[in-house]
């Protein structure tokens, strides 16, 4: 058999393959109502004993969810805060309610600067390469577990 | 190169003497021809590019003092080595001032890792031109060592101060920082507290005056291309 005959057959391979592992995304995707699409923290520093968790939550179902409340092990207390920036000065108010809902097939985005889950009480600093978990309230879906990685961005 | 190019001129050049003047072999007259064209084209392009340096110069990122006052000292600002900060120790470089704290989650991680892969980006000389000093607005929890230590961690070669409330109010009022440290999350847990603060990055200029000032969340591109043009 010709060398371009056999590329296209790996091409075909290729791209069955995707197609198949999309679909099984999609699927778990609208499956869990919430789910969690990107969800990390930058390594802390030695000192000092707070970090920002990012978390993009998306919500696949047709209704309205909010984040009641958030955990994890490793901090003795974590809240939703949005980082806010009058001018150049930076505050940290705990946010509103509607702040914290995820609108049915919309997407709740946490970013450096902006939304974020603050971690306060760390009682050994996140190492790169590191993972913790992330214990999620929400109104429909109930909790969901999120596994939070440790990377520099 | 034009050793080169010669041997073929002179060899071609006893023959020419037996054919038709005017008409030489198109063999030897291609190389000056594409030569010329080569040095033209390039010529050319770097016309257009000083023109364009001139008409376009940097388009600074954060925003440009104008005036030449010298900054403001430090006074009582203590780095970890017990030394007080002496901003003469950084004429001929550039010294870029955070005021921040080590308790801060979001903002000043953010952006003193910004500015660490900001100064990663430059090359070597320059890079060893860049200092940053982090000022601590929270003189309860950090001391100078622990500023330091934090400061350190996203850059070896970043630097951690602080002082008495006194000495931080004077340093914070002299460069237009706000601070304001707020009630503690918790009543139980009277440590951990937040401080809202003017977040911005500040650059004083090799001749000592406080000249640029970058917002919170500058990419770290545009502040690495501020930064070069300032050491250029």
């Amino acid at each position: 058999m010709s060398a371009g005959g056999l590329l296209g057959l790996v091409w075909r391979i290729v791209l069955v393959t995707g197609a198949a592992v999309l679909a099984l995304v999609a699927c778990s995707g609208s499956a869990d109502g919430v789910v969690a699409t990107d969800a990390w923290a930058r390594p802390t520093p030695p000192v000092g004993n707070t970090a920002a968790l990012y978390v993009s939550l998306k919500n696949s179902s047709r209704i309205d969810d909010q984040i009641i409340s958030a955990s994890a092990e490793v901090c003795q207390e974590l809240e939703l805060h949005q980082t806010v920036l009058t001018g150049d000065v930076s505050s940290m108010p705990a946010v509103e309610a509607d702040a914290m809902s995820i609108a049915a097939g919309g997407t709740l985005l946490m970013e450096p600067n902006g939304l974020h889950l603050m971690c306060l009480g760390l009682p050994a600093p996140l190492v790169e390469g590191e993972e913790l978990t992330l214990t999620l309230t929400l109104a429909q879906a109930g909790d969901i577990e999120v596994i939070v990685k440790v990377q520099q961005r | 190169m034009t050793v080169q190019a010669d041997p073929r001129e002179s060899a071609d050049q006893p023959d020419q003497s037996d054919k038709v003047r005017g008409k030489p072999s198109g063999l030897g007259r291609w190389p000056k021809i594409l030569l010329g064209a080569v040095a033209a084209v390039l010529l050319v392009g770097l016309g257009f590019r000083i023109l364009v340096g001139s008409l376009n110069p940097h388009l600074y990122a954060g925003t440009v003092f104008q005036f030449d006052e010298p900054a403001a000292p430090l006074e009582g600002i203590y780095l970890a080595d017990g030394s007080e900060v002496d901003l003469t120790d950084y004429e001929g470089e550039l010294l870029l001032v955070f005021f921040g704290y080590t308790f801060c989650p979001d903002v000043c991680p953010t952006t003193l890792s910004g500015a660490a892969q900001a100064i990663e980006g430059l090359d070597a000389d320059t890079q060893e031109r860049v200092n940053l000093l982090m000022v601590s607005v929270d003189p309860t929890r950090d001391d100078p060592e622990t500023t330091n230590r934090y400061a350190q961690f996203f850059s070896p070669q970043f630097l951690g101060a602080s002082g008495d409330v006194a000495a931080i109010d004077r340093a914070a009022s002299l460069y237009g920082i706000y601070y304001d440290i707020r009630e503690p999350e918790a009543a139980d847990q009277p440590d951990n507290y937040l401080v809202d603060h003017t977040a911005t990055l500040m650059g004083i200029t090799p001749d000592g005056v406080l000249r640029i000032v970058w917002p919170p969340d500058i990419s770290p591109d545009l502040l690495r291309a501020d930064i070069a043009e300032l050491l250029s």
